[in-house]
């Protein structure tokens, strides 16, 4: 019996192992990715592996993204493997075109691709983000890329994307991608881009409206929020979206707590309802379905084809907004 | 109760674990092999329909052994339709227990090649697999192994149910007919024989498995629930893209943390790998049953042929079981058909 086990036991250590040792590999923290014209462009960070520390760039060129990945693992000094990669950092230029889709579907289709990866994009070259790349506190350029990104989810400015939620979202559902910008040299993550069901970025979302939205979604804990005419912090927020009139129209009721506001809770309610309205109606008429709209469509659809036939896309173009907010006083 | 029959009840509850253990693997490894890639969100409720036909055999072979008024199968059918019965009831059951053995092989090594990306092609990885399976198909090992296994296996299928239902979202099991009509007739038609191991409880002598069709009853449900959940967090356009083996069988795990990523695939590694063990072993039980004896040697030479068989390109083999599995409940159905009358006149002219 307890050969069994061990004879178990070995099977299990013997061939469940990669092919490569852990020292003959290069863990890539953080990737980007471009398209100039028909040339991709693949871009990592990762480690020296210096006893000293410090991190390196690596660069591959190719005419598909997997030649580009191809080429920097050749540049690399070691096998480059994606499976402890903290951000994907994607060139707003590739959601131009329907690249950008592909691009996500490429990636997370590798065998050591780590999908809980955050899925960020920006507007500036790669050499400039790879150079603020650097842990800001600390030696590992991984904690800090942790610490960043939760920290600016938990105060609203980001809504937190990784890669496998944009992939599992499918045809229900459109992500919002983490703005990411540098500061002196430092990254700097706020604000969002919003893709459309073409999978192509619709606009940009600035922090304040990236907030509104995580009180939209109801995803939030806390949230510090600037609306005209004032400021409020909010919590115990909830909120429940619901399709109606033949999915010509929606509505989201949220509730919250606000325990510092600069207006009256009514005065509140009123602007929050109007501002989300307004920029959920923006939203949903450049098709970036970022509250999951299509997932309350999809039941009316008995198989793939009835759900292609509904046209959703379009529907939800044209769809008309109503929110409700209530907003509660401190206990 | 004595030491021997203390003994003997502890074999025999070990060998029912085994089967169990073979139920839960065999019906999840067919839905989400054969039936995801045909019908994406509907294989929850179309895996249930494909349970129908294995539950009626099921049912049939226990109307067998009341009408026969014997409780061990193989008597019931050598009452029924003589020694000639016996032996087509020991092919019945052991061929598609060969060809189950056979798919989790494959299914196992095409794991490790393609989806982890282990060194070693599938041959020779076979024969890795295969030597540590011919160890430990000695004696009663294996079904013991599954025993104390199980317990932790579970514990393991628990955790990454709890992480499935976490991100589960209720429109995940939509649209309810998934690619349509057409494609929900074909996974029908694929998994027909879903609940062939059902029969195999009633190989069990029944002091062990007091009702021992309920003792299937949580490993079925276990399995399609896992599919449901799954089709609860994957939506059906990604569901029904996939159509390679390894990518189908790494997809509980996919959009998990690496922790459990790692934790699903052990899982489902040692799961597959006691699979084919429980097929090879519980195959020579029943080619056995008929004789007084049962060769030492059988196993090992049956454990061969299913190594041998890697030698087959990975797909072709894939492709080729694809064809057989929707028969493998058709000899047991013919057999059963004939002795069941036969078992109720004999009963009453005997």
């Amino acid at each position: 019996m307890k050969g069994v086990l061990l004879l178990l036991l070995v099977m299990m250590c013997c061939t469940s192992c990669s092919a490569l040792p852990a020292e003959e590999r290069a863990f890539a923290v953080a990737i980007y990715v471009e398209k100039e014209g028909e040339q991709w462009r693949v871009m990592g960070r990762i480690p020296t592996y210096h006893s000293e520390g410090g991190y390196m760039t690596v660069t591959g060129q190719g005419r598909s993204l997997n030649a580009a990945l191809a080429a920097m693992e050749t540049s690399s000094p070691m096998t480059v493997q994606l499976s402890q990669l903290r951000l994907l950092v994607l060139n707003t230029s590739l959601g131009r075109t329907s690249d950008l889709a592909g691009a996500l579907s490429e990636l997370s289709q590798r065998a050591d691709m780590r999908l809980s990866c955050a899925v960020a994009a920006t507007k500036l070259p790669g050499e400039v983000l790879m150079a603020a790349l650097e842990p800001t506190a600390g030696k590992r350029l991984s904690k800090a890329i942790d610490l960043l990104l939760e920290s600016r989810a938990e105060q609203g400015g980001i809504l937190l994307m990784t890669l496998a939620d944009v992939v599992r979202m499918g045809e229900r559902q459109t992500p919002v991608l983490i703005g990411l910008t540098v500061e002196e040299n430092t990254i700097s993550l706020s604000g969002g881009w919003p893709l459309n069901q073409q999978g192509q970025f619709a606009a940009f979302l600035s922090g304040e409206e990236t907030a509104l939205l995580s009180l939209l979604i109801g995803k939030a804990g806390d949230l510090q929020l600037s609306i005209s005419q004032g400021e409020a912090r909010v919590r115990d927020i909830s909120s429940h979206v619901s399709l109606s009139e033949n999915m010509a129209a929606a509505r989201v009721e949220v509730t919250m707590t606000a325990t510092d506001a600069t207006m009256t809770t009514e005065a509140l309610a009123e602007r929050l309802a109007e501002e989300g309205r307004m920029l959920l109606g923006r939203l949903s008429a450049a098709g970036c379905d970022v509250l999951g709209l299509g997932r309350k469509a999809i039941p009316y659809a008995h198989d793939m084809a009835q759900w292609h036939a509904l046209n959703w896309p379009e529907r939800y173009r044209r769809i008309r907004w109503e929110v409700a907010v209530g907003v509660n006083p401190p206990a | 109760m004595s030491q021997t029959s203390a003994r003997i009840t502890g074999e025999n509850r070990a060998q029912l674990t085994l089967i169990q253990f073979l139920c839960t693997v065999s019906i999840w490894r067919t839905v989400m092999t054969r039936l995801l890639p045909l019908c994406g969100a509907s294989a929850w409720w179309v895996g249930l329909l494909c349970l129908l036909p294995g539950v009626l055999i099921a049912l049939m072979l226990r109307l067998i052994q009341f009408g026969a008024r014997c409780e061990d199968l193989h008597d019931a059918f050598r009452a029924a339709l003589g020694q000639t019965g016996a032996w087509l009831l020991s092919l019945a059951l052991a061929i598609p227990l060969l060809a189950d053995g056979l798919s989790s092989l494959t299914a196992l090594l095409t794991l490790f090649t393609q989806g982890i990306g282990t060194r070693g092609t599938q041959l020779t990885l076979a024969v890795l697999t295969g030597g540590m399976l011919l160890l430990s198909l000695h004696r009663e090992g294996l079904a013991r192994a599954a025993y104390l296994l199980c317990w932790g296996m579970t514990g393991a299928v628990l955790v990454l149910a709890v992480s499935m239902a976490g991100k589960a979202q209720l429109d995940g099991i939509f649209p309810l007919y998934g690619e349509g009509e057409a494609a929900v007739f074909a996974a029908v038609k694929a998994g027909v024989s879903l609940a062939w191991p059902l029969a195999l409880l009633l190989t069990i002598p029944p002091a062990v498995g007091r009702g021992r069709l309920q003792a299937g009853i949580l490993p079925v449900c276990g399995a399609v629930a896992m599919v449901f959940l799954l089709t609860m967090t994957v939506p059906h356009e990604l569901l029904a893209r996939e159509d390679k083996l390894a990518a189908l069988l790494l997809l509980p795990v996919r959009y998990g943390s690496n922790a459990l990523r790692l934790l699903g695939l052990s899982t489902m590694m040692l799961a597959l790998f006691l699979s084919v063990g429980a097929a090879v072993q519980l195959g020579t039980k029943q080619l056995c049953s008929p004789m007084k004896h049962r060769p030492a040697w059988l196993p090992q030479v049956l454990m061969m042929v299913l190594l041998l068989s890697q030698a087959i390109a990975p797909a072709r083999l894939w492709r080729g079981l694809g064809r057989l599995e929707p028969w493998l409940l058709a000899p047991l159905a013919c057999l059963s058909a004939v002795a069941l009358p036969m078992a109720f006149i004999r009963r009453k002219t005997g």
